[in-house]
């Protein structure tokens, strides 16, 4: 008898270390944002606590989600880089260029609507778009679902955080729970403007500073602090013709052909190249497209006028938007994928 | 006494079992036999087989899917009789279902190509289950990926623009049609009365060969052979417009 009760004993003890444990209790979690920042406003079923980042961290990270099971989101979303790629344009699953440029999900819990036109209500859904999209991570969602259903630890944090199998509401809802925790506030620009630390900026970048918020460079009229976007659609004149017409995609109008979201500049030296499509390769370029003008299209906004700054006035404004460099946001280690 | 209560029971069962039995007595609400089914050139639609596109080009249809939200039967008071709410079908089969309808004399049928407002836009898939046409699953891939609201209909294929025989179909079309602005819902008479304990069967029939020779739009599928509704709305409207009068009913 001893010796079967010893087996038993043996036989649980044996199941128990091969499946992985998991918290049976959640807790709320309180994103850390700036006290300069607007508040969050969460969706009612996807208010974040600490298990629903959890899992939205290990999907994150998570290359079954893709065609080729090589592809997760942080393939093109790297945190040392603002969460971009570093690429004019990501290779999806299948070996496709994407249609432009990585965007940085830095202070994703503030936009009020998603992609470049606008046309994704929220961040649950746009989730669903490139885990699908066949020139992103190509894989139908009811599929990798139930790949990612048969993962014990992550099927039970589904059941304890969501109180559901883990399915493609939870996968998207836990994806978006983690990307709201990308927060980034913290910079010597930060520190400066608003903590009033005079010693934060340098000469140059002071200088910069004044240049980007004076009335003719109109710079903050769309990348307004402390978001540094105004979330509207302008035309910049990047070019005569449009390739991507951008915000016209959802509207038909040909007034918005060639209209984009202002994106944020927070962290805008990490995530070269530029632009909606990744065109313009540097900094220096880009203000330079900025001091010329922009290309004569009719829809180019009023704002965008030619500035003739001289070089040093360039290389100024230049230095100021580094000042808006968050490395703490960079090198957060809550932003690599967790232990297996 | 005791005898008597079960005799009374007896007669009772007796009667009451003897009714259920009798036909003549029988409540049965009537019953309608819904089929949707494709044809191209009146003959039944096979995905693969080379057809005549009307302007002499062979044409290869690869895919036709389509929602049909909501289809409605409708009396001579204007009561409605909503048969299905949501249908997504792949027109490569056809599809029948029965559904019970009540007692009365009915004099149209309507249907929606496409999805009506309100559950189109803003509506996360991931919130239906999985049985349900608008889930992820359900869905099939119909819906946007990059923009919010589904795909109403999709319509893709090859053709061979010199229409000889032996060539290679070597150009693609693709018809992607959705948002608001572009769902359709089509009405259509159908009179019938329906009685109890009789079974009525309502037949609609997609005409495939009129996506693109439509009664008074001719797609020419040389020039216009691509729309996801943007980057070519005014193409995807055509393609709804020829869609809506593809239809009949019988």
């Amino acid at each position: 008898m001893k010796t079967v009760i010893g087996l038993l004993v043996i036989f649980v003890l044996f199941q128990s270390c091969n499946t992985p444990s998991v918290s049976t209790s959640d807790s709320k979690f309180s994103y850390k944002a700036p006290s300069f920042f607007p508040d969050i406003t969460f969706p009612a079923d996807n208010a974040p606590t600490s298990l629903r980042i959890q899992l939205g961290r290990r999907l994150f990270f998570d290359t079954r989600l893709s065609a080729n099971n090589k592809i997760s989101c942080a393939s093109c979303h790297v945190a040392s880089m603002a969460f971009t790629d570093g690429v004019e344009k990501s290779i999806g699953a299948h070996g496709k260029q994407s249609k432009r440029n990585a965007p940085t999900l830095a202070n994703l819990a503030w936009m009020p609507y998603f992609m470049a036109e606008g046309g994704v209500p929220n961040l649950e859904v746009q989730i669903l778009g490139p885990i699908q999209d066949s020139m992103e991570m190509a894989f139908p969602l009811p599929q990798a679902a139930e790949i990612l259903r048969a993962d014990i630890r992550l099927n039970n944090l589904s059941k304890v955080t969501y109180g559901r199998e883990l399915d493609e509401y939870v996968i998207t809802r836990a994806i978006a729970c983690y990307e709201r925790s990308f927060i980034s506030g913290d910079t010597r620009f930060d520190r400066f403007y608003y903590l009033k630390k005079q010693n934060e900026l340098n000469e140059s970048e002071k200088r910069g500073m004044q240049i980007f918020f004076s009335e003719k460079a109109n710079c903050s009229t769309c990348h307004k602090p402390p978001l540094f976007t105004d979330y509207k659609f302008y035309n910049v004149g990047l070019y005569e013709n449009y390739e991507d017409n951008g915000k016209e995609r959802v509207t038909y109008k040909t007034e918005d052909i060639g209209k984009f979201k202002t994106p944020t500049l927070r962290n805008i030296e990490l995530t070269a190249p530029y632009m909606h499509d990744g065109s313009v390769n540097t900094l220096l370029d880009v203000i330079e497209l900025y001091n010329k003008g922009g290309a004569a299209h009719p829809n180019k906004s009023d704002l965008i006028v030619a500035q003739n700054w001289s070089d040093e006035e360039k290389k100024d404004l230049e230095a100021f938007l580094k000042s808006l460099t968050d490395w703490n946001f960079a090198q957060n280690p809550l932003f690599v994928p967790l232990e297996p | 006494m005791a005898k008597f209560l079960l005799n009374i029971t007896l007669f009772v069962f007796f009667a009451l079992a003897m009714t259920s039995c009798d036909p003549e007595r029988s409540d049965v609400a009537p019953k309608l036999n819904v089929t949707i089914k494709t044809v191209y050139n009146n003959q039944p639609f096979t995905v693969g087989e080379i057809y005549d596109d009307g302007l002499g080009h062979r044409i290869r249809i690869d895919l036709l899917m389509s929602y049909f939200c909501p289809l409605i039967i409708s009396d001579a008071n204007g009561n409605d009789v909503v048969l299905k709410d949501f249908h997504l079908q792949n027109l490569d089969n056809d599809y029948t279902f029965t559904t019970e309808i009540p007692e009365g004399s009915y004099q149209n049928f309507s249907m929606g190509i496409g999805i009506p407002k309100g559950y189109n836009k803003d509506v996360d898939p991931s919130t239906y289950p999985n049985s349900h046409p608008l889930s992820v699953q359900g869905a099939q891939g119909m819906f946007w990926t990059w923009n919010t609201g589904y795909i109403f209909s999709k319509f893709e294929g090859k053709v061979d623009l010199t229409g000889t025989e032996g060539n290679p179909l070597d150009h693609s079309f693709a018809f992607h049609t959705g948002d608001d602005l572009l769902y359709s819902l089509i009405s259509l008479d159908k009179n019938f009365t329906a009685e109890k304990n009789k079974t009525y069967d309502l037949v609609i029939t997609i005409h495939a060969d009129k996506l693109v020779k439509g009664d008074n739009d001719q797609i020419d599928l040389a020039v216009d052979y691509l729309t996801h509704t943007s980057g070519n709305f005014p193409l995807a409207e055509r393609f709804v417009n020829n869609f809506s009068s593809a239809i009949t009913v019988e």
